[in-house]
C-alpha cells in the first residue's frame, strides 16, 4: 500500500513513546499504517469512501482514548481491523433501502469491452466481482489476499474458529474463480 | 495418483497459503504434477492472489486522518474555553457599556449627538461583532482545510 502523510497524534496518548524519540516515530508509523488498512478494509466492506472514513475515524477514537490502543497486548493490526469490520457491519446493517439501491446501482454499470480494455482489466474485473460477491465471502478472500493475514489472524478478526477459515476461504476463492472464469 | 480433483481443490487454498501440514502439501504437489485441472485450479487461484494483492483501493485524505486522529477531550476542552472567553468578554463589555451609556444619558449637559451617536456606535459595533462571530463559526464547520498543516 502506499505510504501516506503523516497524521498528528493526539494530546495525551501514547505516554511512553512520547518519552523515548524513536519508539514515538514507530508509533506513529503503527498508527498510519492501521489507519491505511482499516480505511481500506471498510472501503472494501461498504463501497463508500465517506463511509469508510467514519468507520476508522470511530474505530481510532473509540480505541486511542479509552487508552485500549496502548494496553493493548500483541499484533495491533488484525486487532484494529476486527474492530472495523464491526464498525462497517453495524453501518450496512443500519443502510436505509435507498443507500443499498444506490450502491447496487453503481454495481450494474457493466463496462463495454472497449472501457475493460481501457481500464487496468484484471485488477479493475476482480474487484468489480468481488463487489459483487457476498459481504463474508468479499471480506475472507480481501483479508488473506489484500491485506495477508494469516488464518489465525483472520479467525481473530472475524471471530470465527481458525479451522473454519480454510473451508470458508476456499469457497470464496472458488466463487471468484468461477465469476472470472472467461478473463483468466 | 487417484484423486478427487473436488476433494483436491479444498486443499489447494491451504497450499498457496503455505497453511497445510508438510503432509497435505506433500500430496498436493503430487497431484498437480499428475493433474491438468488440478494444476489448471492452483494456476488459477495464484493469479487472482496476486492481482487482488495489487488491487489499488483509495486512501483517507489528509483531512479525515487529522480529524480521525483529534482528541475529543483536548477539542471539546477548547471550544469550552472559546465559549467562555466569547460569553466573558460579551458580559464585560457589555455591562461596561451599559453603566457608561447609562450615565451618560442621565446626564443633562451631554449633548444631543453624543446621545445618539454613542448608544448607535456601540450597538452597530455589537451586531459587526456578533455577525463576525456567526460566520467564523460556520466557516469552522464547513471548511474542508481547517485542519491541514502548513
Amino acid at each position: 500500500m502506499e505510504c501516506s502523510p503523516a497524521i498528528a497524534l493526539p494530546v495525551g496518548i501514547l505516554s511512553e513513546e512520547k518519552m523515548n524519540a524513536p519508539h514515538a516515530e514507530n508509533a506513529q508509523e503503527d498508527l498510519e499504517s492501521l489507519s491505511d488498512h482499516g480505511f481500506a478494509l471498510a472501503l472494501q466492506l461498504l463501497g463508500r469512501h465517506e463511509d469508510a472514513a467514519d468507520v476508522v475515524q470511530d474505530s481510532l477514537r473509540k480505541l486511542i482514548h479509552s487508552g485500549q490502543y496502548n494496553a493493548h497486548r500483541g499484533p495491533k493490526r488484525p486487532w484494529f481491523l476486527k474492530v472495523v469490520r464491526n464498525g462497517a457491519l453495524d453501518m450496512l446493517r443500519k443502510r436505509k433501502p435507498e443507500d443499498e439501491e444506490a450502491l447496487s446501482q453503481l454495481k450494474d454499470i457493466d463496462p463495454s469491452p472497449a472501457e475493460v480494455a481501457e481500464q487496468n482489466e484484471l485488477k479493475t474485473l476482480i474487484r468489480q466481482q468481488l463487489e459483487e460477491m457476498d459481504v463474508a465471502q468479499r471480506e475472507i478472500v480481501l483479508l488473506r489476499d489484500f491485506h495477508n493475514l494469516s488464518y489465525a489472524e483472520i479467525a481473530e478478526v472475524m471471530e470465527i474458529r481458525a479451522g473454519t477459515v480454510m473451508s470458508r476461504l476456499h469457497r470464496a476463492r472458488k466463487e471468484l474463480r468461477q465469476r472470472m472464469r472467461r478473463y483468466l | 495418483m487417484n484423486h478427487n480433483c473436488e476433494d483436491t481443490e479444498a486443499l489447494l487454498s491451504g497450499y498457496l497459503d503455505g497453511e497445510l501440514t508438510q503432509g497435505d502439501r506433500q500430496r498436493v504437489e503430487v497431484i498437480t504434477e499428475d493433474c491438468q485441472d488440478c494444476a489448471q485450479t492452483l494456476k488459477d487461484m495464484k493469479k487472482l492472489r496476486g492481482e487482488i494483492g495489487g488491487i489499488e483501493y483509495e486512501h483517507m485524505t489528509e483531512a479525515e486522518r487529522l480529524r480521525a486522529a483529534k482528541d475529543p477531550v483536548a477539542e471539546a476542552g477548547a471550544n469550552i474555553g472559546q465559549v467562555l472567553v466569547i460569553g466573558g468578554f460579551v458580559i464585560f463589555y457589555g455591562t461596561l457599556i451599559f453603566f457608561v451609556l447609562k450615565g451618560m444619558l442621565a446626564d443633562e449637559d451631554t449633548p444631543l449627538f453624543m446621545k445618539i451617536g454613542l448608544p448607535a456606535i456601540f450597538i452597530g459595533m455589537g451586531i459587526l461583532l456578533t455577525s463576525v462571530i456567526i460566520d467564523r463559526i460556520k466557516a469552522s464547520k464547513t471548511d474542508p482545510y481547517k485542519d491541514v498543516e502548513i
